[in-house]
């Protein structure tokens, strides 16, 4: 029992839930969480007309690959069910981007982002990039009435700092699930006696083996195949990124550095393996880059102070 | 004229005061407001918090569990619950295996070495998207389990969408060690699951 309260206090001790009072009455902090979930609905505006294609060809797929979201698309007939979902999600990204305040259009803009996830795994893209904005769209659902006006009261306040903070939990929560099932995988095959994640030659079979599944010579992928001890380092530290993201929400003082750590793995993989999840880079820049709970400065010693885990070798060493 | 307070009280109260003077000025307000805050402002946030807390929960729970509830591998999201073990294994060094089309002959002239799907630009108008791929792979699992009815349908879904006419093409599955075969090309070991022919 004892241990568990020290770890809790380890996790929680700088947590922005501990001082959301605090965070409440400083306007700038809530003027700020309140300007990015506005870009946020902007960015849904974005990609809600980008990311689409009118390109229907691939109907004969979706008699297979039905998520249960889609799964009303026969009814009505693939074209005409895809276009329905394409100027649902324009109108309510719209509505969104104009209102973010009305709960209403929050909620539709969610379910049209949730019709166009469900397309965008199963037959667009077979990609997981649109998650992040799904969680996201469903927590900010819980974004209390009347905080748009300027004197809203403190208790309004507190309950969007913690929905914004949940947000962002949520978010690097996904990443941390990442570490672990990096850690399964590795487990899983050194007992079988299979390369694995800590192998040396790792990076190079996994980049090797992406470029030659989809195709594409990438900007940097035979580059790092051929150097892959020099990639080696960064990507055992990627394993420490994903698997303590979580929690990195409770320490507001990593959250810029580690936004642009999260975004460089990104580029990182992008240039390298052609896999960009931009809609990521988007909510990291959002997110942990202006993240309101961030101080303005966090020197050097303060960071590695407050890397987890690692923060207990940092404060013997710079004592 | 002798002092109203005792020293020690004194001592106390310039402590105090020196401890609020240097608090910012943003921390006193929070104090302030938490004390303005009503038991039911204070009960709501507490209901908020714990149905974020309970949602992040279900979230980690249930996004885990896809992972081991559903054996497909494309299958293993439930929208929008999903495990996030992406690139979770490492490619066998020497054992990798891949299901993929090889194109064979394309309007009556024999492609001299065959072409695989990914890598026929010219024959192939699309074929480096993720659904060709998972396509095959799926057209390639069909038929390993012997499962004709379902290849069936996956390949006329292919032909559809992907193949020109005049067409003969093999359904492999290629085993190779992927730093060698991503440096030279080179595979370990061809199996022919199927051949057709798209007229």
């Amino acid at each position: 029992m004892k241990y568990l309260v020290q770890l809790r206090e380890y996790i929680f001790k700088d947590s922005p839930l501990r001082r959301l009072e605090h965070y409440a009455a400083d306007m700038q902090v809530f003027f700020s969480a309140r300007t990015v979930v506005q870009m946020y609905y902007f960015f849904l505006l974005f990609i809600s007309v980008a990311l689409f294609t009118w390109d229907t060809s691939f109907g004969a797929q979706t008699q297979i690959e039905t998520p249960w979201p889609i799964r009303w698309f026969p009814l009505i007939g693939f074209a005409t069910a895809y276009a329905c979902v394409r100027v649902f999600f324009i109108t309510t990204s719209i509505l969104a981007a104009w209102k973010p305040h009305w709960r209403l259009a929050r909620i539709l803009s969610f379910l049209a982002l949730f019709e166009f996830c469900a397309l965008y795994i199963s037959i667009l893209q077979l990609d997981v990039d649109g998650y992040g904005l799904l969680l996201t769209s469903f927590l900010f659902i819980f974004l209390p009435y009347g905080y748009e006006k300027t004197d809203a009261p403190v208790v309004v306040r507190m309950k969007f700092l913690l929905v914004f903070f949940a947000v962002q939990v949520e978010n690097l929560l996904t990443y941390t699930m990442g570490g672990l099932g990096k850690l399964y995988g590795a487990a899983a095959q050194i007992v079988a006696g299979q390369s694995n994640f800590f192998g040396l030659h790792s990076a190079a079979l996994q980049i090797a083996d992406r470029q030659l599944l989809t195709g594409v010579h990438t900007a940097l992928g035979p580059w790092a195949v051929e150097h892959y001890l020099l990639i080696y380092p960064w990507y055992l530290f990627t394993l420490y990124l994903l698997l303590f993201s979580f929690f990195v929400a409770f320490r507001p003082k990593l959250h810029r550095t580690w936004g642009l750590l999260l975004i460089l793995f990104h580029v990182g993989n992008y240039l390298v393996i052609n896999i960009g999840f931009v809609s990521h880079i988007f909510l990291w820049s959002l997110l942990l880059l202006a993240s309101p709970f961030a101080p303005a400065k966090t020197s050097v010693k303060e960071f590695l102070c407050s890397l987890p885990v690692l923060d207990v070798m940092f404060k013997k060493i710079l004592r | 004229m002798p002092y109203p307070h005792k020293p020690e009280t004194i001592i106390k109260h310039t402590k105090k005061v020196a401890y609020f003077q240097r608090m910012q000025s943003s921390v006193a307000h929070a104090i302030l407001l938490r004390m303005n805050l009503s038991p039911k402002d204070t009960h709501e946030v507490s209901r908020l918090r714990t149905l974020l807390s309970i949602f992040l929960g279900l979230y980690f729970v249930i996004g885990l569990s896809t992972f081991f509830l559903f054996s497909s591998a494309h299958d293993k999201s439930f929208p929008p619950f999903f495990h996030w073990f992406l690139f979770a294994l490492v490619p066998n060094e020497h054992f990798s295996t891949q299901y993929t089309v090889r194109l064979v002959t394309y309007k009556g002239k024999a492609l001299t070495p065959p072409e695989l799907f990914g890598e026929a630009n010219d024959i192939i108008g699309d074929a480096q998207t993720n659904r060709a791929r998972d396509g095959i792979r799926r057209l390639g699992k069909a038929l390993v389990a012997g499962d004709t009815a379902g290849a069936d349908v996956v390949r006329a879904e292919l032909e559809a969408a992907y193949f020109p006419k005049d067409l003969s093409w093999q359904v492999v599955k290629i085993t190779y060690d992927p730093i060698e075969r991503f440096k030279t090309g080179a595979l370990e070991r061809v199996d022919i699951l199927g051949t057709y022919h798209t007229p």
